[in-house]
Order: structure tokens, then C-alpha cells, then sequence
């Protein structure tokens, strides 16, 4: 095996002054192209797509789920799938609800985690979060998925307080060619077929549809829990290279759902619910020698009916963002965001929405400069300031420090601070939680319970201190360890209040600002190539969250519904005839506080897959093994289910 | 509790995992490639008074490769020549190349590029699969975890240009008149 140390050139870098002069060292330098070409030919090589590449070498905790990941986990869905990422959150609520977020306060609608799909925003501007059974695709076609732990403001913007995930499709030029799967299981039966071919000599694309279909699950007094869904898409994608330089790209997608629930405010009902949903993304990206530069535009539109609100929402996004060399020392990155926001909100069974449509826009810009002290330490400083209609200006910069301490060791230290703004949910909102009707004498007035939303509410706001550690012990194993310490301002509660009128008692909770918090946790997680053909990958997350109200008068709204441990283990076992067995162990605390009760699980997916011919690949898996079923989160305007044993066979054929 | 034990248990697997092979060290297989095309420069001879100040590399298409790891070897000597790295426009055409790598995106455009670069005396590489079976010079291959090449003597040929026997020696391929590639 050749050693090889990179050249280091000698870096004159004048600090401030009170850190004084330095001179780096010229090590001694021996490049890979010095090498004779027989030594050329027996250096191992790895290959980690660029942007995995650069994820390493970022001042953040970042985790890639690869395509490999996402076909050998067994996964039917993105959000099963995210089940394998350190410090995340998953917790299935019913058929088609989940509740998914990074570093505590998990909820349906997890406020503090941003989501996007190629760059584009899935994060709901109605209710602060992600409808997740809408975030489908082709699970071949996705190229990897992006998990950012801790505040992302300063690139990315508001909501993105304790975390991104983005999920990155294929470019067009690398699904030409047919596929076709089939999936049929105790649970879920399901489809999809993709097609992509040229389009002349200089671009490509792809079309695709999916289809699938969600048996009933067990609620939690083992009773049908009514949460059957169906859901069907379509999309394409087209990449067109107008110059070796310049590159268009035009994508799409259309969606419709149709499925129950058992809605759980203000008394359990079983219900119908539907979502149609569309979205058209156009994109040119130019790249050069010294940067690289992309201008995006997309609009989307959803339609959800459901028990309480029918909701129609329209967004319309553009975006410039430029990367660039400046001189040898300074990366920098700034860019500029536009977006439009109208809904439409028709109301029902006590839930309203004041004004019933409003119009919203969002001008946001950032810098960050990404400045080489030495070669080996790297300082990131940026901020993001925006200007949304509901809460003003918001600024959310970052600094973040990178130190290389050799080829395979680096360390990395960050303090950041990012929101989560107002949405139409916080401010515009009221809903019934509950309704007694008037018994006279013992009880004059009807008595309603209404949570109400409020103008006044204000931004929640982080400020996050992080540090971590990435190592290359070997070729064969590396480690990650990322620890964090958060300090959460101005977090929601709520207040009462009472409003009596003849005849009836209005007992309101009025959404404000008045609760704060702290957390701290660590993740960790290892990737060991135990041999060729094996690989195991451990991986622990420890968090606490500890919230507070600020006055007496306040309630928290947000406890934080995430377990305090979760434990992983995943194994990729390659076996001969082209054979594969794999299993993910989940172990999950239990959730203990005043508004979700879990006990705890283990979780046990195994999957057996076989490859008899290149064109096609056939697989056995089974999810959550160990018991019948178990219930994996309440949800409070949701009747939740329990999780049941699940086993599918799949087929891929491609062409 | 379980955090410590968690952590010892990381630390030791750390450190049975680490002690297998501290010094082992993957290079990026784009930095091997690059490594290769440098020395192709040195191990071929172009037709007299086709190089004058320096050798010029030609990147062709968007480069999988990416610019740094071949701008890496730009300023380097072959043949007591230093190498120019340079990025073409498609527009552009191959004059004063003498080695253009193809990158994957031109493969629809091959017979028409071969057939200019090979004019131009130039050696044409590329990486991406089967580029000697379309009339390509040198093909780096991937093998499990080892970059090698393969070489097409006819389309060197074609351009004018002699392949040291060292190159021909390390192929893992070599296609002339009685080994025709098979397209």
C-alpha cells in the first residue's frame, strides 16, 4: 500500500493581531501523480459522489443516505427510510402520518425541520411542517438524501431551527432506460414504472408513475383504526446542456391521495381525506473554472380536504444562488430567494382559518464566506436575513470552524443561531378541542374548548452551540460523533382564557410566546467494512430536552415528544450468486410526558434480496419483526394507530 | 449509564477496528485518473513539431473527473514540456490539443469528435465505458478498487501517434488489427 501525504503548500495567513503570525509547514510532499503508472495501478481507490465528498468536509453534522442504503434498508417509503440517520426522529402515527424530526420536538408537524425535495420546499406554510405520505418518488430514481442535524438558517432559512433533509433525485442522464417494480405485501401493495431515454444529442429525461395502496391498521384498542389510503403520481425530468457549461432543467410532478383518518379533536371521527398535489421546477446552472452559479424557479400547488379545513395552496419560489472563488483563500457563497405564498381555506367542524385566504411573500438573501485560515483550518461566517409578512425581518448567521488535523482526522465547531417564523397556523387559526353542551341547572352554560391562534405570536428562536469529530481510523472503519447544546427563546404555549356570553362559556388557549428550553445530546455512529462483502453500521443518539413556560399563566405547548435514547444497528451482508441479507435494528426509548405516552421498542427489518440476472433484482423483506404491533406516537389532532409486522416481496426489472 | 457504555463500547471498536490498518489510505479515484492522464503525456510521442511550448490537455463535455482533480496536474512536465490544462466549449474546436479527454456527456457525439481530435494528432481518453470500442485511444477502467486502462492502437493510429511499448506493456487491453475491439 502507498502512503501518500497531499502537498501542502506553504500558506503565508495573517491573523488578527491578538492571535499573532502564523506560518504553516511545508510537509513532505509526495502527490498521487508522482506516482509510475505500476504504482498507479495498485492504489485503492474510493469513490464518494462530490457532494458526499463535501458533506465531509463540511463544519456540520451531515449524514448521506445513499441510493444503496435506500434499496438495501428494505424501506417502502422516504420516511421509513429515514429511520437509518443518526440524531432523526421517526415515528409512524398511522397508515399515512408521520412524525418525523431531528433533535427533539417531534410532532405531526415538526415546526424545526425543514424539508426539501431537490431544492425545493415541502415545508407546509400553513401548519409548520411536512405532510411526509406526500413525499414520494421513484425510491430508485432518488440519487441520495441529505440529513443536516442542527440550524441550517443561514443558507437555507427560516424553519430549518434543528435541522434540513433534502432529497435529491437522479440527474436525467443517469436513468436512461426502463424500470419496472412490483411490490405486494400483508400491508402495502404497490408499483411504479420509469422510462428515460435522450432527447436529442444533448439532453435526457425520464417519466415515471407510482402507484400504491395501504391496508387498515390497528388502533390502539386493537379496533380497525380506518387510516386505509391510496395514493398515485407521475412526474418527469429533463435535462438539457445548452454549452457544456450551461445546463436547463425542467421537472414535475403530480400527485392525488385518497384516503381515512381518524381525526381526534373534538371527539374521535372517522373520516375521509384527500390531497391533490403538483409542482413544476425549471432550473439553469452554469458552471466555470472559478464557480458556479443557478437560478430556480418552481411553483406548487396542494389541495388537502380533510374534517376540519379545505385547504388550497399555492406557492411560487424563485431563487439565484452563486458560488464562487474568491482569490485563494475565500469560497463564497450568497444568494437570493423570492417567494409567494396564497391560500385558500374553506372551514368545517370548528376549525376556521381568519382571514379564509391571505397572500404572504418572503425576501430573503445571505453571505457566507468560507475563508482558509491554513490549509488546514477552515472558518465559515454567514448570515441569512429575511423579511417574511408575518414577523418582519429575521437575521440567522452561523460561524462554523473546521480543523483538518491529518488526511483522515478532522474536527469541527460551530455556533449558529436560526428561527422558525409565524405561520398562518400560529396566527390565523382557532380550533375546537373540545364541546360540552349546556346542563341546566348543575351547568347554565355550554362549554366550548378552542385553541385560537394570535397575531402577536412571535418567532421561536435557537441558538445552538455544536462541536464534533470525524475519523478514518482504517480504510475499513470510520466514525462520526456530533454533541450539541441549545438554547430555544420565545418556544409557544399557550394561555386561557375565558369569554362568557349568554349561554355559553368559551374556554380559549391562546397561542403565545411564553416557554423556553434547553437541549443537549450526542449522536454517533460508526461504518465498519467488517470485509469485502460485509458491512455494519452502529449508531447511537442520546438527547434531553428540558422546557420550561416562563410565566404562570403559561402552558407549553411543545414538550418535545422525542425519545431520550435510540439505538441502531445496520447490516449489508453480500453473499455469494449475488445474494444480499440485510438487517436494521431500531431500538427506541420510550416518549413519557403530560400529551404522548409511548413505551419503548425494538424494531427488527430484515430483507433478502437476489440479483439472478443483471435486469433483474427480486427481494423478500420484513418490517418491525418482533412483535404483532405497537403504537409508535400520539398525535393530538390525530387518532394514532399501531404499527403492525409487515413483510412484502418486490421485483425490479430494468432494461 | 447507557451513554458511557455506549461510548466504551465505540472507543474499543475504535480502536480493534483502527489498529487492523492505521496506515492504509484510499486515494479519490478521480486524483488516480488524473494521475493516469499525466502519465499517458509522458509515454506517448506525437507526430514532429506537433508540440511546441507545451502539451496541451483538452476537457471535453462535463467532466465527471471534475475540473480540480485534473487542474491538479496542470503546470507538470512530460516530455520536458509543461501540461496546459484547458476547459473547451462545446463550440470550440480541438486545434492545438494534444490530448482531449471526453467526458461521459459527449458519448452521443463521439464518431463526430473522434474523427476531429484524431485529425488533430490528438491522443483522445476517457472514462467512460466502452470508449475504446468507439474508437477512443485509451479507456481508464474500473476495476473493483484499482483504476486501469485500456488501449485502441487503430485510433491511435488514425492520429498519428506512437504508444510507448511501457503503456502497451501495463494495458489491460490492447486492440490493433488482430484484436479488433468489438463495438
Amino acid at each position: 500500500m502507498i502512503n501518500i501525504t497531499i502537498k501542502r503548500t506553504l500558506v503565508l495567513t495573517f491573523l488578527s493581531a491578538s492571535l499573532g503570525t502564523f506560518t504553516a509547514q511545508a510537509a513532505p510532499k509526495a502527490e498521487v501523480a508522482d506516482l509510475s503508472l505500476e504504482e498507479l495501478m495498485d492504489v485503492k481507490i474510493y469513490s464518494v459522489a462530490k457532494k458526499e465528498q463535501a458533506m465531509a468536509d463540511t463544519a456540520a453534522a451531515a449524514f448521506v443516505i445513499s441510493q444503496e442504503d435506500i434499496r438495501r434498508s428494505g424501506a417502502t417509503s422516504i420516511p421509513e427510510v429515514l429511520r437509518m440517520a443518526p440524531g432523526v426522529q421517526v415515528a409512524q402515527i398511522n397508515a399515512h402520518a408521520w412524525a418525523i424530526s431531528i433533535r427533539g420536538f417531534n410532532d405531526r408537524f415538526s415546526t424545526k425541520l425543514l424539508v426539501m425535495v431537490d431544492g425545493r420546499t415541502v415545508y407546509s406554510p400553513l401548519f409548520s411542517g411536512t405532510y411526509w405520505s406526500a413525499q414520494d418518488a421513484v425510491l430508485e430514481d432518488i440519487d441520495r438524501i441529505e440529513v443536516i442535524r442542527g440550524p441550517g438558517g443561514t443558507v437555507w432559512g427560516a424553519n430549518a431551527v434543528n435541522g434540513v433533509i433534502n432529497i435529491r433525485t437522479k440527474h436525467s442522464k443517469k436513468t436512461q432506460g426502463g424500470l419496472v417494480s412490483a411490490q405486494g405485501g400483508n400491508y402495502q401493495d404497490g408499483g411504479s414504472v420509469r422510462y428515460g431515454g435522450d432527447l436529442g444529442t444533448d439532453g435526457s429525461y425520464r417519466v415515471y408513475a407510482k402507484g400504491k395502496h395501504n391496508a387498515d391498521y390497528l388502533n390502539r384498542n386493537d379496533q380497525n383504526a380506518h387510516d386505509q389510503w391510496n395514493t398515485g403520481q407521475g412526474g418527469f425530468r429533463a435535462d438539457y446542456n445548452l454549452t457544456g457549461k450551461d445546463e436547463l432543467s425542467f421537472s414535475g410532478d403530480i400527485l392525488e391521495m385518497q384516503g381515512d383518518e381518524t381525526v381526534g379533536l373534538p371527539t374521535a371521527t372517522d373520516t375521509d381525506m384527500s390531497r391533490r398535489s403538483a409542482n413544476a421546477v425549471a432550473k439553469l446552472t452554469h458552471k466555470n473554472e472559478s464557480g458556479e452559479w443557478y437560478l430556480q424557479g418552481f411553483y406548487s400547488t396542494e389541495e388537502r380536504r380533510g374534517y376540519y379545513i379545505n385547504q388550497l395552496v399555492d406557492t411560487f419560489d424563485m431563487e439565484f444562488q452563486h458560488n464562487l472563488q474568491a482569490g485563494q483563500l475565500n469560497a463564497v457563497t450568497w444568494g437570493l430567494d423570492y417567494r409567494l405564498v396564497s391560500d385558500k381555506l374553506n372551514d368545517f367542524n370548528g376549525a376556521s382559518f381568519s382571514p379564509a385566504s391571505r397572500s404572504t411573500q418572503l425576501f430573503s438573501a445571505f453571505l457566507q464566506d468560507q475563508f482558509s485560515i491554513t490549509d488546514d483550518l477552515r472558518l465559515t461566517v454567514g448570515s441569512k436575513i429575511e423579511h417574511n409578512d408575518y414577523s418582519g425581518f429575521e437575521y440567522q448567521p452561523s460561524a462554523r470552524l473546521l480543523w483538518k488535523l491529518n488526511e483522515n482526522h478532522s474536527t469541527w465547531t460551530s455556533v449558529s443561531r436560526a428561527v422558525h417564523t409565524p405561520t398562518r397556523g400560529l396566527q390565523d387559526f382557532r380550533v375546537d378541542l373540545y364541546r360540552i353542551p349546556a346542563r341546566p341547572p348543575v351547568l347554565p352554560n355550554a362549554q366550548v374548548g378552542t385553541m385560537v391562534g394570535n397575531s402577536g405570536v412571535k418567532t421561536e428562536e435557537v441558538t445552538a452551540f455544536e462541536w464534533g469529530y470525524r475519523g478514518q481510523m482504517s480504510q475499513n472503519f470510520s466514525v462520526d460523533v456530533a454533541t450539541f447544546y441549545n438554547i430555544y427563546n420565545n418556544l409557544l404555549s399557550t394561555y386561557p382564557m375565558v369569554v362568557r356570553s349568554p349561554g355559553l362559556t368559551q374556554n380559549l388557549s391562546v397561542l403565545a410566546n411564553g416557554a423556553e428550553a434547553e437541549s443537549y445530546g450526542t449522536e454517533l455512529y460508526a461504518n465498519w467494512k467488517v470485509t469485502d462483502s460485509w458491512r455494519l453500521q452502529p449508531g447511537y443518539t442520546w438527547l434531553t430536552v428540558d422546557t420550561r413556560a416562563t410565566s404562570n399563566a403559561d402552558t407549553v405547548r411543545n414538550e418535545g415528544s422525542s425519545p431520550q435514547n435510540q439505538y441502531s444497528i445496520r447490516s449489508q451482508l453480500s453473499l455469494p450468486h449475488n445474494i444480499e441479507f440485510d438487517t436494521n435494528v431500531y431500538y427506541v426509548d420510550n416518549i413519557n410526558n403530560t400529551s404522548v405516552k409511548v413505551a419503548n421498542y425494538t424494531r427488527l427489518d430484515l430483507r433478502l434480496g437476489w440479483r439472478p440476472l443483471k435486469a433483474l433484482e427480486l427481494s423478500v423483506a420484513g418490517q418491525n419483526l418482533l412483535d404483532d404491533r405497537h403504537p409508535e406516537f400520539v398525535a393530538t389532532d390525530l387518532v394514532a394507530s399501531q404499527i403492525p409486522r409487515s413483510v412484502y416481496g418486490k421485483a425490479v426489472v430494468t432494461w | 449509564m447507557a451513554l458511557k457504555l455506549a461510548i466504551a463500547l465505540f472507543a474499543l471498536w475504535a480502536v480493534l477496528a483502527g489498529s487492523a490498518g492505521a496506515d492504509d489510505k484510499d486515494i479519490h479515484e478521480d486524483e488516480v485518473k488524473a494521475a493516469f492522464v499525466y502519465n499517458f503525456a509522458k509515454f506517448v510521442e506525437w507526430p514532429t513539431g506537433k508540440i511546441n511550448e507545451s502539451i496541451n490537455l483538452c476537457i471535453l463535455g462535463e467532466s465527471p473527473l471534475g475540473f480540480s482533480a485534473l487542474k491538479a496536474i496542470d503546470g507538470r512536465t512530460a516530455q520536458d514540456k509543461p501540461l496546459v490544462t484547458k476547459l473547451l466549449n462545446k463550440s470550440d474546436d480541438l486545434k492545438g490539443c494534444h490530448i482531449v479527454f471526453v467526458a461521459a456527456s459527449e458519448r452521443n457525439k463521439m464518431a463526430h469528435l473522434l474523427k476531429i481530435a484524431h485529425q488533430q494528432h490528438a491522443l483522445t481518453v476517457s472514462d467512460m465505458d466502452g470508449f475504446t470500442q468507439e474508437g477512443g485511444a485509451i479507456e481508464l477502467v474500473k476495476t473493483e478498487e484499482k483504476i486501469r486502462f485500456e488501449i485502441n492502437l487503430l485510433a491511435a493510429k488514425e492520429a498519428g501517434l506512437v504508444i510507448s511499448s511501457r503503456l502497451l506493456s501495463l494495458a489491460l487491453a490492447v486492440y490493433d488489427e488482430n484484436n479488433r475491439p468489438k463495438p
